[in-house]
């Protein structure tokens, strides 16, 4: 499908032309975001195992450049950034756009929405130009700012953003992008599979049971498989809190929640234990919430936890996974 | 009322006249927007076509489908059927047939999120919040249910039960 590629001079307000650009043309916006969701979806790993061949750069740059070509392949895409504009130098249903700006023009722009004094937002432009040159001087080999790289050059100071969406829209129509295939180049091809055989190598090479923490209870292993299945990110036992002490000030009593999921925020308490047990630790988590206020904690009792198990088919491995076809499907 | 059957919660037509009330919300709310209604597969397809036929909005239908940790437990969550449509800009209705843990919903809310619509709201069918783990914000909520095993107008026990017309609680085997 149609590919129209987006590099800007930091504090051009590049990030906007190619968002209303996607807009006009019905385009899908690939910005860094939903990058790494494409990413998550094409690379089927443990979550906490592709942050870590993530790591690897020269993986991460390969996985990076594999997900935009198979996504590119698939539907019309604006993609911001990303050297994508050497990545596709050689497809012939691309436009490649570079917006460039005068520095005072970026300079007042980085001040105004970053709100920054102007000492800061040159700093804020050195850097980040400075980033990108290395970035695609590592990955290709290439010099970004040279306008040659590109079909268009676009001095933003001269137009407003809507007769620059409308000008990168009559340049793709002019160049027929959406009338041809996509067709890869053979070399980019290769680098997708050498880019999935790595991560998956990668992969195997660290066996997810040895990566994971031991853990008290059979049930604390069942709920991180769930965890890791959603991609949510977990810490197993990361934090004590406290929650009684003597007079003289010493820990008498501490809690440590089963795990804390840091993207929500929330540390979660299982208990599957017999009832005497578990009213001893409601206690411990009503005092917790009363000493810690802002902290999430939420308690899964034994129904709730076999509500899940079963609902997910775990435990037994029978067929019972559309548990509710609720979530099932 | 099928042998399996316990009891029934949510009758034909209180049901037809829950969702013709969520209509009329949501016509109210997406007045002048591009609104598209992303049903998730399976299970909410059934409301989601009722649904459409009485939001009296233009609007587009779009179907997603997710894998479960079931049918895939070694791996992790993927799309298994994508959107057709381009969701950039657009006002986006997610349709859920039920809302449990959280954990299915926050997958799609992040990865539809992505792609920039305009806005990303959901619409679940049914809501059973005793077996919530993920606390999500849900804009229009068809009904609250107790913590029950629930079959019937789209929701399946081992794929079975979807063309009930009515909504009923199955009998634990």
């Amino acid at each position: 499908m149609a590919i129209i590629t987006i590099s800007r001079l930091t504090g051009s307000g590049g990030r906007e032309i190619a968002t209303a650009t996607a807009e006009a043309l019905n385009f899908q916006l690939i910005d860094r975001a939903a990058m790494d969701i494409v990413i998550d979806q094409q690379f089927p790993v443990r979550t906490e195992q592709l942050s870590r061949i993530k790591k690897n750069r020269r993986v991460y740059d390969e996985m990076m450049r594999s997900a935009i070509a198979e996504l590119a392949a698939a539907h019309h895409v604006v993609i911001l950034g990303s050297g994508a504009q050497f990545l596709f130098a050689r497809v012939a249903a691309s436009l490649h756009v570079q917006i460039v700006a005068p520095l005072p023009y970026r300079i007042a722009r980085v001040m105004r929405t970053a709100q920054v004094d102007r000492q800061k937002a040159e700093k804020i432009i050195a850097d980040r130009d400075h980033e990108k040159e290395t970035f695609i001087g590592t990955l290709y080999g290439k010099d970004w700012r040279d306008p040659a790289h590109y079909d268009l050059v676009l001095n933003i100071d001269h137009f407003s953003n809507e007769v620059a969406v409308e000008i990168i829209v009559r340049a793709a129509q002019a160049k027929g992008i959406e009338a041809r295939p996509v067709e890869l180049p053979a070399q980019l091809r290769e680098e997708i599979l050498t880019a999935k055989l790595d991560v998956a190598q990668m992969a195997d090479l660290e066996p997810v049971e040895d990566k994971l923490p031991d853990f008290a209870h059979q049930s604390e292993r069942e709920f991180a498989r769930v965890m890791d299945f959603y991609r949510i990110r977990w810490q197993y036992e990361p934090k004590t809190f406290p929650i009684e002490w003597d007079e003289n000030h010493n820990i008498v009593k501490a809690f440590t929640p089963d795990f804390y999921l840091p993207d929500l925020d929330l540390f979660i308490e299982l208990t599957t234990m017999k009832q005497s047990l578990v009213t001893k630790k409601n206690r411990k988590v009503r005092m917790l919430r009363e000493l810690y206020p802002d902290v999430n904690i939420k308690i899964l009792y034994e129904r709730d936890y076999k509500n899940l198990i079963w609902k997910y088919g775990i435990g037994n491995g029978d067929e019972e996974s559309n548990g509710n076809g609720g979530s099932g499907k | 009322m099928a042998d399996e059957i316990l009891e029934i919660l949510f009758h034909e037509q209180q049901i037809r006249s829950r969702v013709g009330e969520l209509a009329r919300e949501i016509t109210k709310d997406y007045t002048g927007r591009q609104l598209v209604l992303v049903s998730i597969l399976r299970g909410s397809v059934f409301f989601a076509t009722d649904l459409a036929r009485q939001i009296d909005l233009p609007l587009s239908m779009d179907f997603l489908s997710i894998s479960s940790y079931g049918e895939d437990s070694e791996g992790v969550v993927r799309i298994t059927k994508d959107l057709e449509e381009n969701i950039a800009g657009k006002d986006v209705l997610v349709i859920e047939d039920i809302i449990d843990t959280g954990f299915t919903l926050k997958y799609l809310l992040r990865t539809l999120g992505s792609r920039n619509p305009k806005s990303l709201e959901v619409c679940a069918l049914l809501n059973r919040r005793a077996r919530r783990i993920i606390e999500i914000g849900l804009k229009y909520i068809g009904f609250e249910i107790p913590d029950k095993f629930v079959v019937g107008y789209g929701l399946d026990y081992r794929q079975r039960y979807r063309n009930l017309p009515y909504i009923g609680v199955v009998k634990p085997n």
